[in-house]
């Protein structure tokens, strides 16, 4: 029971402490969760990171659900709730703080240079967050292809994210990837 | 926050609700602010089209997922904090029930060589989606080599040189703020960056 406890303590503690700096939608923290799951905690191996990574993709929802899976690997369900309440609260709190106060701030230069400024750094930490994710799946020649193709196919077509997925997944049910 | 809408009139919290509800599960496998736009611009008149890119613009400013800060936004202008529960219970309920219950099969079966092979392939499509989101916007700074150059830093900081995030966003984020501070008319005005998949 106290090995529990402090398995939910732990779970808190990883995700409430990422909350704030999800900047850029909350994909960005993906390389920490990443190191929280299977370097610090072993909660998991980086196959199954990158499985359940594609999992949340394909369900329906807002980013950081992958959280819940990691909570839920580590804690079962009560787990999964810890980790998507830490997630969510913190930011969640500044959002609605930020919701009453925003306006009075048009003019500020330190808005401005806010909202200019979070546009590079975001940028920077999408991008880590995509080679974690490349890193921690397989490396075979025939996966990164398809990865490539996918990445070109979202950047210029309006293909569905989900039925790219779903022809990803045919090709290695019949063995391609 | 804007005035809402004349015409329209408050949604009620269970509205709220069903709203973020619908426009969950309407984006199964993407394009959640397309979709968010659509149901409460086009479908329910809730707010103008400026309203909604200037609450889509302080959603991705501010920490935490996209959609979720946009239920936040929506939720608080018409009801208060109930009103922001309401969204987000909307949101969220039926995707983490959907999400767990898959992840639950995973956990049990994914040593099924079939389901092993399935998902190779799936991943493989992922990590091009996690690639896109950066890509995406990429195009935005493609012009301006200080911009890069914050980006860069940033990959390096978090991918090559393995530091804890938190510190990497605590330093970074000053020093954008400081080179980009606005200076008369001299500071070149940054494109607000398209949103990665949220």
């Amino acid at each position: 029971m106290n090995d529990g406890w402090q398995t939910l303590a732990r779970i808190a503690a990883v995700f409430a402490s990422l909350s704030l700096v999800s900047i850029g939608g909350g994909n960005t923290v993906l390389p920490e969760i990443h190191r929280a799951a299977v370097q610090d905690n072993h909660w998991m191996t980086d196959r199954q990171f990158a499985d359940i990574y594609a999992l949340s993709e394909a369900a329906p929802g807002p980013s950081s659900m992958i959280s819940s899976l990691v909570g839920y690997k580590a804690g079962g369900l009560a787990g999964a709730l810890v980790a998507i309440v830490a997630i969510l609260l913190p930011s969640s709190l500044l959002m609605y703080v930020a919701c009453l106060t925003w306006d009075r701030f048009r003019d500020a230069k330190w808005r401005l240079a806010f909202e200019r400024g979070m546009g590079p750094v975001s940028l920077g930490l999408l991008f880590s967050s995509g080679w974690t994710v490349v890193k921690t799946s397989d490396h075979s020649l025939p996966a990164y292809a398809v990865t490539a193709v996918a990445c070109a196919l979202l950047v210029r077509t309006s293909v569905s994210p989900l039925l790219i997925m779903a022809a990803a997944g045919v090709l290695g049910a019949l063995g391609w990837v | 926050m804007s005035e809402p809408r004349p015409d329209a009139a408050p949604p009620s919290l269970g509205g709220l609700a069903a709203c973020f509800l619908e426009i969950a599960l309407s984006s199964f496998g993407g394009g959640l602010s397309a979709w968010t736009r659509r149901i409460v611009v086009e479908r329910r008149a809730w707010m103008t089209d400026e309203q909604f890119l200037s609450a889509l613009t302080i959603s991705r400013l501010f920490p935490g997922p996209n959609q979720v800060n946009m239920a936040i936004f929506i939720g608080v202008r018409f009801r208060g904090l109930a009103g922001a529960l309401a969204a987000l219970a909307g949101l969220l309920g039926v995707p983490l029930a959907i999400l767990l219950t898959l992840g639950y099969a995973y956990f049990h079966f994914h040593t099924v060589p079939a389901l092993q092979a399935t998902l190779t392939g799936v991943v493989a499509a992922a990590a091009g989606m996690a690639l896109s989101m950066g890509v995406k916007i990429l195009g935005n700074y493609w012009r301006q080599p200080d911009a890069l150059l914050f980006g860069a830093a940033a990959f390096a900081a978090v991918s090559v040189w393995h530091i804890r995030l938190p510190l990497v966003v605590l330093v970074l984020t000053p020093l954008a703020m400081w080179w980009y501070w606005p200076r008369g008319d001299s500071a070149p005005p940054a494109p607000p960056g398209r949103e990665p998949r949220a």
